[in-house]
Parts: C-alpha cells; sequence; structure tokens
C-alpha cells in the first residue's frame, strides 16, 4: 500500500471517501468533523460503519480523536468472509451499509455474506426493496454474475426501532470489471414493485398499490405491484409501510422510486420532526407520490434514475482500461459529487456532454483498470 | 423613483431605441443554452485550481472577524445552516448528510394527472406512438 495520505474536511461523503481510500489504498485523514455543529463529531451510525469496515479488511487502522472532529483511517486488505453479522444500530438503515459493502464486496480475498440488522425502509436510504430490484441488476452490465448476487429479507424493521435483518451475499470479480457501453434506455415495457406492511394492516399495502396504479393505467397496461405482508417475528419491532415501485424498459434498464411512511411510533426520540412533518402519511398519498415520482425518472431518461449514479460512476471509473459509456437523465447532485471524489481518488476523469436531442448527459470515461488485488491466487 | 426614471428614459428615446430589444428573448435562451459546460459545472473551471470552497466545503466561516478578538468564546452563526433545506442539497456545507437516494420535492412534481403531461412521456412507453 502506498503510504499517500489524502486530508479533507467534513463528515460529506464519507461512506464514499472511506470507499474509495480502502480501494486505492489511500490513508484517509478527515478533519473538522461537524466542528461547527451543537453535536460536533462522527456520528453513532458513522463509527458503526468504520467497524463494519474493520469487520471485512484485515489491518485496517483507525484513530479517532477524543471529541470525534477527526479521523485517520488507514485501510487493510479487504478478506470478505462468511457469516459476518453487523448491528447496523437504528439512526441510519441498512441501506446507508448496504452501498459501501456491494462496491467493496467485489473485490475482497473470499466471497462476502454478511448479516446487517436494523431498519429496512426508511426515507432517507434507499430501501431493501429498491436495493433487490434496481441496484443489484445493475452490476450485470459491468460483467458481474448476478446469480450469485443475492439479497434476502429476512425480517422487516420499520422505523424508529428497526428489528429487520437482511442477508447480503456478494461475489468476488474474476479480476477487473469489464467496461460498459450502456446509453440505451429502451421503453418502459412494465413497471412492478413490492408494497410492504409490517405490524399494520395488511389493506395498507392494498390502498397504496390501488393509488398508484391509478396513475399507471393510463400509460401501461403491463403493471403489477406485490404485497408483502409481515406479522408475528418476521415484522420488526414498529410498525411502518411503504412502495417500492421499478419501471423495466426494453433494454433491460431499470428506474426506480420509493417512498415509505416515516416513523408511525412518535412515543421515543423524535430526531427530525420537522423533516418529517411534510412527509405524507396516508398510504393513499404514498402510493401516488411513489407512482408519480417514477414518471418524473421516466420523463428524464437516463440508464439509471437519479438515485443510482453514483454507484453507476464509481463502477465506470473501477473497470478495466477501456472505456465506459453511459447515459444519466439529469447529474444529480450526489452524483456530480461522487465525479469529483472519483477524480480525487482514482484519478479518472469523465467527459459529460449534453445531448441536447433528447435532454440527457451522456459521460464518457477510461476506467482505472483497477484489478482485484485481495483475490486469493492458486 | 427608478421605476418612473425608466420609463421617462424610454419615452424621451422613442421607438428607435427598442430595435436591440427584439428577440431578446430568443437570444438569451440560445446562449443561456450553450452556456452551462458540464464539465466546468462538475470539475471546475481549467486552468483555475478549484478552491477549497468548490471541493470540500465552505472555509471556516467567522474566522476573520476583527472585533472581539479577545473573547474567549464567540458565537457561532449559521451552524444550523442546510439543516433546514432538507431535500436541496448545499453542496458548499461540510457537513452535508450522506444520502444517495434522491428525494424529489413532491412540490415540483408535475401534474400528472393533466392529460399533457401524460402525453409528454407516452413515447417513452412501449405502448406510445412508434411510427414517429
Amino acid at each position: 500500500m502506498s503510504g499517500a495520505v489524502r486530508r479533507v474536511r467534513g463528515s460529506q461523503q464519507l461512506r464514499l471517501r472511506l470507499v474509495l481510500a480502502t480501494l486505492s489504498g489511500t490513508t484517509l485523514r478527515v478533519d473538522d468533523i461537524r466542528a461547527t455543529s451543537a453535536a460536533p463529531g462522527l456520528k453513532d451510525y458513522e463509527a458503526s460503519l468504520l467497524r463494519l469496515l474493520e469487520k471485512i479488511s484485515h489491518g485496517a487502522n483507525v484513530e479517532i480523536n477524543e471529541t470525534g472532529t477527526k479521523l485517520k483511517y488507514k485501510p487493510g486488505i479487504l478478506v470478505g468472509g462468511r457469516s459476518i453479522v453487523h448491528d447496523c444500530g437504528t439512526s441510519r438503515s441498512v441501506g446507508y451499509f448496504l452501498e459501501p459493502l456491494l462496491i467493496l464486496g467485489l473485490f475482497g480475498k473470499s466471497p462476502l455474506t454478511i448479516t446487517l440488522k436494523g431498519i429496512t425502509n426508511d426515507i432517507k436510504d434507499p430501501s431493501v426493496d429498491t436495493f433487490r430490484s434496481t441496484t443489484l441488476p445493475m452490476l450485470k452490465q459491468f460483467g458481474i454474475p448476478t446469480e450469485e448476487l443475492e439479497l434476502k429479507i429476512v425480517t422487516r424493521g420499520a422505523p424508529p426501532l428497526g428489528g429487520g435483518e437482511v442477508r447480503l451475499r456478494v461475489p468476488l470479480i474474476p479480476i477487473s470489471l469489464s467496461a460498459a457501453t450502456w446509453t440505451d434506455e429502451g421503453m418502459v415495457k412494465r413497471i412492478r414493485g413490492v408494497a410492504y406492511s409490517t405490524r399494520v394492516s395488511p389493506q395498507m399495502a392494498n390502498r397504496m398499490i390501488d393509488s398508484a396504479r391509478g396513475i399507471f393505467n393510463r400509460l401501461l397496461p403491463d403493471v403489477y405491484i406485490f404485497t408483502d405482508h409481515y406479522t408475528g417475528h418476521e415484522s420488526g419491532k414498529s410498525p411502518g409501510y411503504g412502495i417500492s415501485l421499478v419501471a423495466e424498459t426494453t433494454t433491460g434498464c431499470m428506474l426506480s422510486s420509493e417512498k415509505t411512511a416515516t416513523s408511525l411510533h412518535r412515543e421515543g426520540t423524535v430526531i427530525e420532526q420537522d423533516a418529517s412533518a411534510h412527509e405524507p402519511q396516508l398510504p393513499e398519498d404514498i402510493g401516488r407520490q411513489a407512482a408519480m415520482m417514477l414518471l418524473e425518472e421516466i420523463k428524464q431518461g437516463g440508464v439509471v434514475d437519479s438515485t443510482h449514479q453514483g454507484l453507476l460512476f464509481i463502477l465506470c471509473a473501477l473497470t478495466a482500461e477501456d472505456v465506459s459509456k453511459v447515459r444519466v437523465g439529469k447529474l444529480s447532485p450526489y452524483g456530480i459529487q461522487t465525479l469529483r471524489l472519483v477524480k480525487e481518488f482514482l484519478g479518472v476523469q469523465f467527459s459529460i456532454r449534453a445531448d441536447p436531442a433528447s435532454s440527457t448527459v451522456i459521460l464518457t470515461c477510461v476506467g482505472s483498470g483497477y484489478k482485484n488485488l485481495s483475490r486469493k491466487v492458486s | 423613483i427608478q421605476k418612473t426614471f425608466k420609463k421617462g428614459e424610454d419615452a424621451e428615446l422613442g421607438s428607435g431605441a427598442a430595435n436591440w430589444k427584439e428577440g431578446m428573448m430568443a437570444r438569451a435562451a440560445a446562449m443561456a443554452k450553450n452556456k452551462v459546460n458540464l464539465m466546468h459545472l462538475v470539475y471546475g473551471r481549467p486552468g483555475v485550481k478549484p478552491t477549497p470552497s468548490s471541493f470540500q466545503g465552505s472555509q471556516v466561516d467567522g474566522e476573520s472577524d476583527d472585533s472581539e478578538d479577545d473573547e474567549l468564546f464567540r458565537v457561532r452563526r449559521d451552524s444550523q445552516r442546510g439543516a433546514s433545506t432538507s431535500g436541496n442539497v448545499d453542496m458548499d456545507d461540510l457537513d452535508t448528510e450522506d444520502c444517495s437516494k434522491f428525494c424529489l420535492d413532491p412540490l415540483t412534481l408535475s401534474n400528472w394527472d393533466s392529460d399533457e403531461v401524460i402525453e409528454s412521456i407516452r413515447d417513452r412507453f412501449v405502448t406510445g406512438d412508434w411510427e414517429k
């Protein structure tokens, strides 16, 4: 590992920075983490993520100062491994942890199988349903065998108390990711989805589905949304419901949208009351908004939705030294930040060009030629 | 006062002065279209070394306050900046929340009940008109 140290400031994009530092073998030094905030320092979910990184790698070293405003992370060698269990806590959902795990799992010594416990669906992070329906199929474009990719939802966990459990399995990539030319988004041929409900009346799921269908019916007959109702020990500790929709195109692109009810229990510590105040609660509104958000994504165009731009750019940058070309609708803030970080850590700069004919954006890059060095050579 | 002054000026110059104004909207629109360079938007302008403020967040504010330097404690202004504007990501905030999920503001959604809006994306579906 090179002795390079990269100094950055602030807690923004910590996940991506950690992932890219791990992959590039760079020591990361973060200063001023929420230094001016009333609650300074690392949050518990960030500390949890650091512990998770230590679990899947050998020789990683994390130093945090007393107030938690300074962090030094020296990455180790990714090993992956079976039957790892990690409690994600309840301040962020497992979606927060799944994204870095998916990237890092590909480059380990042995395939990664990990059980994550916590909240499975919330309003901040991509839910496990979207992860399964949209995120995992994306990897197929980069030559990853998707049969071995798996996310199993064992139990549901709604906020605030969670209690959910998911199992993620990530295969190793053979040598490196293959470059993708992925610019044809095709046309939407069907819409699928999952409406889940846990510890509430199963009727909630049907109400969400009805209102979502009402919007799609004028455009496409092939709409099927599954109901996924949980009772008993599979239902976690809190009540909740939500819907995850995915539009499948003729060329195999998946565009997703989702909406989840904010925590129904208000007796515990309500963390962001003002943020959730204007979030819809009625199942009809949730279904309707999710459907409208999906139509907005379809209207925008591109081979992935706004949420998955970041992952798409990282995967492009990690491919073999070959040209990748992708199309997205409109650059999302997270996508732009990812592009900057990818240049910073991997030295991959994209060529970005607007395509006025379809009002989309075409990005081209040459992969960094990243190879799975940790993989056991037999 | 300014308004009346402008009106008076226009009247004085007569109709000839308004010639250059013709098609101003169209020209402005054409220029605005060409103007947004996505490379600059993402990576900053070439030659100009990207400042920390554009890359890694703003400088710590309030350091150059000339007064009250001898005070031991200073009140931080703006510490909650960005927290209230959920959904609108402040790219310059050092501690932006790390969320990949794109949260569309429900208020900016188009009216998907109207026929016009529905028709605008009809051709993005297999059920659309393929002849065009």
